[in-house]
């Protein structure tokens, strides 16, 4: 009997801490007219590229999961673009990035629009010409990319300088000119043995 | 302003159309229902017959069997009428359209081939907050006319 009083009291209790919840704040937030309700930390929205350490590997396109990065290669230089519209926000490209989060998705969530392909993220990266026949063949900061990492590679192996040197000559021809030029320009690894 | 614009701005009817969707979208609009965004203090009111609404709020990919029939509900709306495509899948295809080619073998869709689109809600899903912006505009372009 007294466990029942008791039960019937905390019930009560609970009944008018419930309704005088809404006395003390109000839990509708005014968006149109004022601030939205807050953006948690880990809310994924409009990927944004970062001028400075994006190297235009294109591995954000091509592990994109919904194909909403694109990429075109014209007049020397490669413009990546991100459409938003068909973004589903999965991060797979940050998470790919091998430079680090070159791209990041921010928290801008506020890309409504009435044309469908106007809301979009781009980049556009300088690329790399080739000295034999003039036709463009790799980003540059990929080139200088690729060359830090194999110096770190390399570390202090006895065969660091010539690597280094034959590296740095390779990568001012196209792959085609380089096949092409390889015993002009001594590249062949027979020389390591 | 006429008093007819008055009355359909302030009091807008949406018709919520789920073609094929994950319910992603479907809950964040249910979300934008809530006291949380309580949109019926602005006037928007969730209606379930066409014929009454002035905005359809499109959701999904639109398979290849639900094109026919949200032909027919957007013809049984009155004008003036909007229609505001929430998600990825309505606006474009999102994750279903992998190759533009070669889609999921029901998709029938985007949205805006079976029927004018006014405003676009890209996210997957979006905010709430992003949906009522969407349907703010779809006010603003399609029905605040006389
Ligand atoms: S964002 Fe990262 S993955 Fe994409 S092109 Fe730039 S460096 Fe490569
Ligand atoms: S977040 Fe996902 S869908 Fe969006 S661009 Fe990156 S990989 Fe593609
Ligand atoms: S856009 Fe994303 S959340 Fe919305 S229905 Fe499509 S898959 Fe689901």
């Amino acid at each position: 009997m007294i466990k029942m009083k008791e039960r019937r009291v905390g019930a009560l209790r609970k009944l008018l801490k419930v309704s005088l919840t809404g006395l003390k704040k109000c839990v509708t937030v005014d968006f149109p007219f004022g601030p939205p309700a807050f953006v948690a930390p880990i809310f994924r929205g409009q990927p944004e590229y970062d001028e400075e350490k994006c190297m235009g590997c294109v591995a954000c396109s091509m592990q994109c999961s919904a194909s909403a990065i694109k990429y075109v290669d014209e007049d020397g230089k490669r413009v990546l673009t991100v459409y938003l519209s068909r973004c589903i926000y999965c991060g797979r490209c940050q998470l790919i990035c091998p430079q680090d989060e070159a791209i990041k998705l921010s928290q801008n969530w506020n890309l409504v629009t009435d044309k469908v392909d106007s809301v979009v993220s781009t980049i556009t990266i300088d690329l790399r010409k080739c000295e034999n026949c003039g036709t463009y063949f790799m980003p540059d900061k990929q080139v200088g990319a690729i060359i830090d990492r194999i110096k770190e590679k390399l570390e202090d192996s006895a065969l660091k300088e010539q690597i280094l040197h034959d590296v740095e000559l390779a990568s001012h021809y196209c792959p085609d000119c380089r096949k092409k030029l390889a015993i002009k320009l001594n590249l062949h690894t027979r020389k390591y043995v | 302003m006429g008093w007819k614009k008055w009355a359909r701005t302030r009091s807008p009817w949406i018709f919520h159309a789920h073609c094929g969707g994950c319910n992603g979208c479907d809950i964040e609009i249910a979300a934008a229902l809530t006291p949380r965004y309580d949109v019926e203090r602005i006037g928007i009111v969730l209606t379930n017959n066409p014929r009454y609404a002035d905005i359809m709020v499109v959701t999904g990919i639109v398979p290849k069997a639900m094109v026919p029939v949200i032909k027919r509900v957007y013809n049984q709306m009155t004008d003036p009428k909007g229609v505001v495509a929430v998600g990825a899948c309505a606006t474009t295809g999102g994750v279903f359209l992998k190759d533009d080619d070669n889609p999921t073998y029901t998709f029938g869709g985007p949205v805006d081939k079976a029927i004018p689109v006014d405003v676009y809600v890209p996210g997957c899903p979006p905010k709430p907050e992003a949906i009522i912006v969407g349907i703010a505009q779809c006010i603003q372009k399609a029905l605040a006319k006389d």
